[in-house]
């Protein structure tokens, strides 16, 4: 499978091709009220508003510093799940490379089933080291989505 | 005292040769002063005359020529547009008249419907009815009333003109333009008009070539007699003018005076009046140039009269100055009178005075011939007579007495001093041998001082010698101090240029420094491109991604691209940290010049206060090398003087040989002395003196 590697807290990680929209430079954001501490805020992506997640925070990691080589990774809303109905902007250190990664080779590890490690999936071993598959549409509970999804309504009105 | 002896006496010759033609001279030039001053007072009197008419004359032109000017412009107004607007033709006509009180009137006369308007002006309101008759033809005169109801002005009123078929102001410029064929300014005959004594000044209207009228002034000439009496104070001449046709406008003699006022004279011509006679020929006086003067009988005054006569050129009139003959020569009579009193009582005084004075000198000449003639025989007993004169005679007189007195005193003293000589020159005698011994003992003393001077000479010419060497060795030193001075010049120029240099150097290095800041900001826009890059072939290789099997190709161009913009970012970091060390460099660079730029200042300074010491040490040289000039010049005059010592003593020793000889002489010439004292006593013995 294609997948974007990028790096947040340190760490490595990598999302499915299909599930980014699109790659994009640092930019501002409006800070928003009553929101997790790993909102950065909402940004105007193509004419809608949507949420911008700092993934290392998300990841209770210390954030880096900001830099040139920041980038926000949009990903897609996945119909059907019960998360969110918008695409979401996450904010990584940096996006290395799309690579093809073979996460369902042999010996890979599934993934976590508990609550707090549910978008985390197999580790493979690549030429930038160890990298860990993220499925976006479960980066939120049900509990922060719906609180999202509330900001999001606000703001649209 | 006969007639030959009178003649040969100094009184009688000076009578002779000096006063008789004296007064001959005198009595000739009184005479004919009298009769030239005479002559010329005369024709100074007719000069004078003849200025005062001519100066009246260009008075009148001036001031008739202003008139005329006046018409002139009126009827140039006319012909420049004005013609036929009969409204704006009488308010100028009325305007000129309110311009000055000299204006006695001021009028438009157009010949019979000359604009064509004369019909309608009948009809219209438009023109005031004064100002046209009763066939509508324009001619307003604009006159002076003070009881005028016509103006609100209350200055000036308007009535119709009249007598143009008669009168001289309409027929004589219409006669001059149709004979002349161009048109110019007319002064009338005088005439009276409501006891006033009027000239019109007029100029026709000629509109394409016709004439159409004329536009004139009419003024009062009482002024003229003002001129006239201003001349009379001034000059004492009686003045006529009398107009181009022979007529009196203005005179200042009583006789045609008195008829100023109720019958004018004015309207009589000169053919009524006394001066018919002589006045015939003033009518030849042509204007310009000098006034004519003619000598008549005056038929008013009964006597003979100077008559200066001028005409203007501006209207012709005649101006007359008269002066009785009487009158101007009898200021040359009193002349004569004058003359002839001074000159007699001049020529009495000189005859006086010379015969008082002969008298005087020949008295005294006489008594210094006599005085002469007796101490001529050697007679001395009898004294000269002093004269208080002071002239050439009282002179000779005091000399005759002094040379007298110093005959008396001089005879008496050689006789006095003979005796003396001769026991003097036997003393003499005696001195002089024993001088001679003295001289010989003086001439060895001298020959001894004389060698001591000269070695003192020697010692100091080579003292001078050794000067001259110290002074020589001083002056090379001073050239040293100088040349080394010179190279420090030198030296402070070369650190200067290397101050300069050192300078120029920072400031580029600085620039350098300011371009590698600028090659910073570049490099930034570089590595933000490269970060754009990046990001869009990471975006293109998701849409490749994403376009499947279709978008393979693509993908592999997105890589390239990432791959190129990442070797961008590398390569500007290398560039970056390249850029870094250079500043680095610069920087160390900038501040090492300035270092050394210190230094070559402290070494300029510390070159020019070598230089500083250097020129000090040469002053010094040089005033000491003036010193040793000094001390040789006084040393060099010193042993100068010493040779002259030496000199003058030589030559004293060779004195005192001579002198030594000159006694030996004067002895001899002692004796002389004596035997001539004898033969002198001799011949003074023959003088009688008084006692």
């Amino acid at each position: 499978m294609l997948s974007v590697i990028w790096r947040a807290g340190g760490l490595l990680f990598a999302t499915g091709i299909d599930a980014v929209a699109e790659v994009l430079s640092p930019l501002a954001c409006t800070p928003t009220p009553g929101v997790p501490q790993w909102v950065r805020g909402l940004f105007n992506y193509r004419g809608r508003l949507i949420p911008l997640v700092d993934v290392a925070r998300l990841l209770a990691r210390s954030p880096s510093p900001d830099r040139m080589i920041n980038r926000v990774v949009v990903v897609r809303s996945t119909p059907g799940t019960a998360a969110l109905d918008s695409p979401v902007g996450l904010w990584v250190e940096a996006v290395l490379e799309p690579e093809a990664l073979d996460f369902d080779g042999a010996g890979m590890h599934p993934g976590f089933a508990t609550e707090a490690g549910r978008f985390l999936g197999p580790v493979v071993e690549t030429g930038w080291g160890q990298v860990q598959l993220v499925h976006p549409q479960e980066l939120f509970t049900a509990e922060q989505a719906s609180v999202l999804a509330e900001r999001l309504k606000e703001a649209a009105a | 005292m006969s007639q030959s002896s009178f003649l040969n006496s100094i009184s009688g010759r000076l009578l002779l040769l000096g006063v008789i033609p004296a007064m001959l001279v005198i009595a000739a030039i009184v005479a004919w002063s009298t009769v030239d001053g005479y002559r010329s007072a005369q024709r100074d009197a007719q000069r004078v005359l003849a200025a005062e008419a001519v100066g009246a004359a260009v008075q009148l032109d001036g001031r008739n020529e202003q008139w005329n000017t006046i018409a002139t412009i009126m009827a140039t107004s006319q012909v420049n547009g004005l013609f036929g607007r009969r409204k704006e033709s009488s308010e100028l006509a009325r305007s000129v008249t309110l311009s000055s009180p000299g204006i006695f009137s001021a009028y438009f006369v157009y010949e019979p419907n000359a604009d064509g308007h004369d019909a309608e002006s009948l009809k219209e309101g438009d023109v005031p009815p004064e100002a046209i008759d009763s066939a509508g033809r324009f001619l307003p005169v604009w006159y002076h009333n003070a009881s005028a109801s016509g103006d609100p002005s209350g200055e000036v009123s308007l009535k119709p003109s009249i007598g143009m078929d008669s009168l001289d102001y309409y027929l004589v410029p219409k006669n001059a333009f149709s004979k002349a064929g161009t048109p110019a300014a007319t002064i009338t005959e005088p005439y009276a008009k409501e006891g006033n004594v009027i000239v019109s000044h007029v100029f026709p209207i000629v509109v394409k070539g016709k004439f159409a009228g004329v536009a004139g002034i009419n003024r009062s000439l009482d002024r003229l007699f003002e001129i006239a009496d201003t001349i009379k104070r001034r000059s004492g001449a009686d003045v006529f003018i009398l107009s181009s046709g022979g007529t009196f406008i203005a005179a200042t003699t009583d006789a045609v005076k008195s008829e100023r006022g109720g019958a004018p004279m004015k309207d009589r011509p000169l053919s009524d009046t006394p001066y018919a006679s002589i006045g015939s020929r003033w009518a030849s006086v042509t204007p310009g140039g000098d006034a004519e003067v003619f000598e008549d009988r005056d038929p008013v005054l009964g006597e003979a009269c100077f008559f200066a006569v001028e005409k203007t050129s501006v209207g012709g009139w005649t101006v007359v100055a008269r002066r009785s003959k009487s009158e101007v020569l009898h200021e040359a009579g009193a002349a004569l009178v004058r003359n002839v009193i001074l000159g007699t009582a001049g020529m009495l005084l000189v005859g006086g005075l010379m015969f008082f004075v002969s008298r005087g000198i020949t008295g005294r000449v006489r008594g210094a011939a006599q005085a002469a003639d007796r101490i001529a025989r050697g007679d001395l007993t009898q004294a000269i007579v002093e004269s208080a004169n002071r002239d050439e005679t009282g002179q000779l007189m005091r000399s005759m007495h002094s040379m007298d007195s110093n005959l008396n005193s001089l005879v008496g003293n050689v006789k006095q001093a003979g005796i003396r000589l001769n026991s003097t020159a036997t003393e003499i005698a005696a001195t002089s041998k024993q001088q001679e011994a003295s001289s010989a003992t003086f001439g060895a003393a001298s020959n001894q001082i004389a060698a001591a001077v000269k070695e003192i000479s020697a010692t100091g010419r080579d003292l001078v010698k050794t000067m001259e060497s110290v002074n020589r060795i001083a002056a090379e030193t001073a050239d040293l101090a100088g040349a080394g001075q010179a190279g420090l010049q030198g030296m402070e120029v070369v650190m200067r240029e290397l101050d300069g240099a050192t300078t120029s150097i920072a400031a580029k290095l600085n620039a350098i420094n300011e371009r590698s800041q600028k090659i910073t900001t570049v490099i930034t826009t570089i590595t933000k491109v490269a970060d754009q890059t990046n990001i869009l072939s990471i975006n293109a290789a998701i849409e490749a991604e994403k376009a499947g099997e279709f978008g393979a190709g693509f993908l592999v161009i997105a890589r390239e691209i990432r791959r190129l913009a990442d070797q961008t970012a590398g390569a500007t970091l290398d560039i970056e940290q390249m850029v870094q060390q250079m500043q680095g460099a610069v920087s160390s660079g900038v501040m090492e010049m300035d270092r050394f730029a210190d230094q070559v200042r402290r070494g300029v300074r510390e070159v020019a206060s070598a230089g500083a010491q250097l020129t000090e040490i040469i002053d010094r040289v040089n005033r000491s090398t003036e010193s040793f000039k000094q001390v040789n010049e006084s040393m060099q005059a010193q042993s100068e003087g010493a040779q002259q010592i030496s000199d003058a003593m030589s030559s004293l020793v060779g004195n005192a040989n001579q002198t030594m000889q000159s006694v030996k002489e004067f002895a001899h010439a002692a004796a002389d002395l004596q035997a001539a004292i004898a033969l002198l006593r001799q011949a003074v013995s023959e003088f009688k003196l008084r006692e």
